[in-house]
């Protein structure tokens, strides 16, 4: 047995570029599942023991004014195990700066407990601030330093007691208008329920965390919390609904689907592969089988020997893709989502499923490999030793059709009928060229769509120059802007609100939007959508959540009242998701118009609005634009790593099938040059086997680049922008370009070698 | 006439550091239209003659002339004109394409010269009239190789170049292969040239080469060639 190990070895090292393809094939495969895998199960292992050591909460209920016995009251609600009241409260850093703060205060610290990287422990009835540990990092402070704090016209000074992560703020935007944390901006602090009334005298408990017991039914509890708070009660949002946590437990579900999509395609390679080459390799080893049986060999050591051939390129590659994927592709994906989420800890970490991912995909190419000599090594050695029979052929689909295949030249026939004879073959290639224009097209579609879906977004569904937030607007307020502006804006009121549908209670966006052009919504197949004088639209995801049908009744919370509306339409809306009102149908439905957001256009007198006290928020549209932009970043990183795999694999795949394509027709090759072939001939010929399933690959490729785009896209999807695949014709172009480019670069290398075939190999037998 | 002349001919191979000379110093003629046996054991040189006359290799010293035309020093891309125009090649192992059918192989070489045959005639002349849509894996082994000689004669070639036409043939099949080959050149007036260890073959041919040691033994003329039909196997 050590003499056919040795023999192995030298087998391997004379056929080494198609085992080097079925190495690299396992090998990236296993570098980006268990990349990408480290991604999501380190970002999920943080998660779990981020929720259980801070005790995250179930619930947050949000309302006004929560006293004592209604918090009681809730807490005696049939699965609930413990709540906390908290009193929430923004406030300014900087007002010239529009530094906001938003300030809790818990009554104790049982639920969301603030996690400390600084300074001393959270307690909740000292004096002074636990402060985001990002903001912190950002402004230069460490514990021990003061800051001040602003509310309406007073000030108070706070010493920095710590520095910590919230756990409710994950994915904290600080305001609607804003789609990634901001942290010089946007932040937060936990400060005693005194230190907020030095703030503010009239603040209260507007905020009740809760814990579920196991098996809870949330909605039911819902239910029961809105029934105690009446009036008072705003919204309950659960840690499913709750955006500043969703985002982030969404995103390991989307780089997870993302691990198995990308690595699929290169197992399947993997396995096709060394189906082929050892099939090959057997089949041409065929004489030496018999040698080893008539000198005595078993037939179980022949065909362990066969299977080690796959099991030592198998684990050889998923084990240094398993190696170098912790200090490559892990990093370097977990670093770009630091600047989406503020976690305490962000370590990549591999699940025992790799391992098993290693064990099966050995398993599977040993058994493969195995496979592939069993025939033969059945036969009597008399028959392996006697000459191969002639290779049979048969005719092809295509030969019922005279008129085409008869137009067609020998030499097409001849390529038709091989592809046909050599299906496994043949499908590799295609998979091969497919599986490099997916890729394609996945890397630049992806920006493209993002490109694009913000285009549309800040270019043409909002027109504004400025986005103005307002507090308790006047309608004196409101009256004096307009003037100011000549009537050149439009108004709107947005907010969250709890809707519910016939089986569904659940937070969502809200707009009732006044007439104007600085807001226009469309659909993702670039339709205006009319907002309705009589009823609701609602986006395609709001319906989905609420279960909500066109011509059903949704009841909206508003302001504590429960506001019954038909649902007009729904409609598929690239941003934002929720629901939309006219101001007419808002009015119709009996209620007051009462706008918090002003749309402005670039306007003389637009700075002396912005002075104003009511306005409490800006943001330009260009720099919304700006931020919309930075999601690419998160993308990045995986679109490079998807053009290097394409280029790599259709080079790897169609050189290795070009090459054993080549040294199979060697022999008829040689016999064409001693008839009389040109080299060029030959050329053309070896080009010509590998056009039909680089056109093929390249076709089906077209397909299922959109459709894997069109699944990819909704990975980077957020909560507020549905990305729908967008792919310009140009990068259609450029991938088709890479993609047939490589084929064509690795074509001339193979069909180069016809200037060295050896004539003479044509006259020799058939072994 | 002389169709192909061997002058002194020499080819040596290296072969680590040295050179074996498998050729030495061979000098002969092959007549035009006549059949040419060249035979010699294994090592003899027979393969080397096969490979110089074929256009196949290049010699070391001396000259070939074809029709008294010096292809000694040629360039490669003449050296392919004097395969694809002047040599017909029947192959030991027929060498046929296995995805192409009979009529197909044939067809392969009609585009490579201008005055080739017309394959369906040629199919029916080695008796294949009735086997053109099938393909080599459903022939039997004298079926092959009279489709090769087919197809070797298709591009209507001044010399026919056989390595071992009926080595891998039983001897009825062989003897019928053989008798085919040499009517289907006379018929179309041939030169034939084969390669053979196989003696009784010699009979048939109107020229003998013996080769032996990499050098010409002796050279018979046959004026009463034997027909293939009266030779002992």
């Amino acid at each position: 047995m050590r003499k056919l190990i040795k023999k192995m070895f030298r087998d391997l090292w004379q056929l080494k570029s198609q085992f080097v393809s079925i190495f690299l094939m396992c090998m990236l495969g296993m570098l980006i599942y268990s990349g990408i895998e480290g991604v999501w199960n380190g970002m999920q292992i943080q998660k779990d023991n981020y929720f259980s050591e801070t005790n995250v909460a179930d619930i947050w209920v949000n309302a006004l004014k929560i006293n004592t016995d209604e918090a009681d009251d809730i807490k005696e609600i049939d699965g609930i195990a413990t709540i906390q009241l908290s009193a929430v409260m923004d406030a300014y850093l900087d007002k010239e700066t529009e530094e906001n703060i938003r300030l809790i205060a818990n009554d104790t610290n049982e639920i969301s407990i603030p996690m400390i990287q600084e300074g001393s422990d959270y307690n909740c009835k000292s004096s002074g601030i636990w402060l985001d540990y990002d903001y912190a990092n950002a402004k230069n402070l460490k514990a021990g330093d003061r800051i001040k704090i602003f509310y309406d016209d007073i000030e108070t000074e706070l010493t920095v007691q710590g520095l910590v992560y919230g756990v409710d703020f994950i994915s904290y935007t600080g305001t609607t208008t804003a789609m990634i944390p901001n942290h010089e901006r946007y932040t937060y602090g936990f400060v005693s329920f005194d230190t907020l009334k030095k703030l503010n005298d009239n603040v209260e408990y507007n905020q009740l965390k809760i814990k579920l017991a196991d098996e809870a039914d949330s909605s039911a509890i819902k239910g029961k919390i809105k029934t105690i708070l009446r009036q008072k009660y705003f919204s309950c949002i659960t840690r499913e609904e709750n955006t500043n946590i969703s985002s982030y437990v969404n995103k390991i579900g989307q780089i997870r689907k993302m691990s198995i999509m990308f690595s699929v395609i290169f197992f399947l390679l993997s396995l096709l592969t060394i189906r082929t080459t050892m099939k090959r390799v057997v089949q041409k080893q065929r004489t030496q089988i018999g040698i080893m049986k008539a000198l005595g060999f078993y037939s179980i050591q022949i065909k362990v020997h066969y299977a080690l051939y796959g099991l030592v390129v198998s684990i050889t590659g998923t084990i240094i893709g398993y190696l170098i994927a912790p200090y490559t592709i892990t990093p370097a994906l977990l670093d770009l989502q630091k600047d989406f989420y503020s976690l305490p800890n962000w370590n990549g970490e591999n699940s025992i499923f790799s391992i098993y991912l290693i064990v099966l995909m050995v398993l599977i190419c040993s058994a493969t490999a195995w496979l592939s000599s069993s025939k033969i090594v059945r036969e009597m050695p008399a028959d392996s030793l006697r000459n191969e029979v002639l290779e049979s052929s048969k005719k092809t689909f295509f030969e019922k059709i005279p008129a085409f295949w008869d137009s067609l030249s020998f030499e097409w026939r001849w390529v038709i009928r091989d592809a046909g004879k050599k299906k496994i073959r043949t499908i590799i290639g295609i998979i091969g060229v497919l599986g490099s224009m997916v890729l394609l097209m996945s890397s630049f579609g992806v920006q493209d769509t993002v490109t694009e879906i913000n285009n549309r977004i800040y270019g043409r569904e909002y027109s504004y120059y400025e986005k103005l937030k307002l507090n308790n607007a006047s309608d004196e307020t409101i009256s004096s802007i307009n003037e100011k502006l000549s009537d050149d804006c439009q108004w709107i009121y947005e907010g969250m609100v709890e809707s519910q549908s016939s089986e569904k209670i659940v937070t969502e966006n809200f707009f009732v939007i006044d007439r104007g052009y600085y807001w226009t919504l469309f659909d993702t197949k670039n339709k205006i959508i009319d907002l309705p004088t009589d009823g609701i639209v609602v986006s395609k995801k709001v319906a989905t959540d609420l279960s909500v049908a066109e011509n059903s009744y949704i009841s909206i919370l508003y302001n504590g009242d429960n506001i019954c509306m038909k649902v007009d339409q729904i409609v598929d809306i690239n941003s934002p998701q929720g629901i939309f009102v006219s101001k007419e149908s808002w009015i119709n439905a009996g209620n007051t118009f009462c706008p918090n957001t002003l749309l402005a256009g670039d306007n003389l007198n637009l700075e002396d609005v912005k002075e104003m006290d009511a306005i409490t928020e800006t943001v330009s549209l260009e720099s919304q634009y700006d931020d919309a932009g930075s999601i690419m970043l998160s993308v990045k990183g995986v679109i490079l790593m998807l053009l290097a795999a394409a280029v790599l694999l259709s080079v790897v795949i169609l050189y290795n099938l070009g090459l054993l394509n080549y040294t199979e027709k060697y022999r008829e090759y040689a016999t064409l040059r001693v008839l009389g072939a040109y080299n060029k001939e030959i050329k053309d010929l070896i080009f010509k086997n590998s056009i039909l399933t680089i056109v093929i690959g390249w076709l089906i490729g077209t397909v299922a680049g959109w459709m894997f785009l069109t699944v990819y896209v909704r990975t980077v999807s957020t909560s507020s922008i549905v990305y729908s695949p967008y792919l310009k014709i140009s990068s259609y172009v450029l991938s088709t370009i890479i993609a047939l480019g490589c084929s064509f670069v690795v074509n001339v290398i193979v069909s180069k070698k016809a200037v060295h075939i050896d004539m003479v190999e044509s006259l020799k037998s058939v072994e | 006439m002389a169709a192909l002349s061997f002058s002194h001919v020499v080819k040596e191979y290296k072969v680590g550091k040295g050179k074996v000379r498998a050729l030495d110093d061979a000098t002969f003629d092959i007549d035009a239209g006549k059949v040419t046996v060249i035979l010699g054991p294994s090592g003899s040189g027979k393969s080397t003659t096969l490979n110089l006359i074929g256009g196949m290799d290049r010699l070391s010293s001396g000259t070939i002339t074809v029709n008294g035309k010096d292809i000694s020093n040629i360039s490669e891309k003449a050296l392919t004109d004097y395969r694809r125009r002047k040599i017909g090649f029947v192959f030991q192992f027929y060498n046929l394409i296995p995805s192409l059918n009979a009529i197909e192989n044939i067809s392969i070489v009609e585009k490579m010269t201008d005055d080739a045959l017309n394959p369906a005639q040629m199919l029916k002349d080695v008796g294949l009239e009735n086997r053109a849509k099938h393909f080599p894996s459903e022939l039997s082994g004298g079926e092959l190789q009279r489709l090769s000689i087919a197809r070797a004669l298709c591009k209507n070639p001044d010399i026919l170049l056989c390595d071992e036409p009926t080595g891998a043939l039983d001897s009825a099949t062989g003897r019928t292969v053989l008798e085919l080959l040499v009517d289907m050149a006379r018929n179309y007036n041939k030169t034939v040239v084969i390669v053979t260890h196989n003696a009784s073959i010699a009979l048939c041919a109107d020229k003998v080469i013996h080769l032996k040691d990499g050098k010409i033994e002796r050279i018979e003329m046959n004026d009463n060639p034997l027909r293939v039909g009266e030779v002992n196997w």
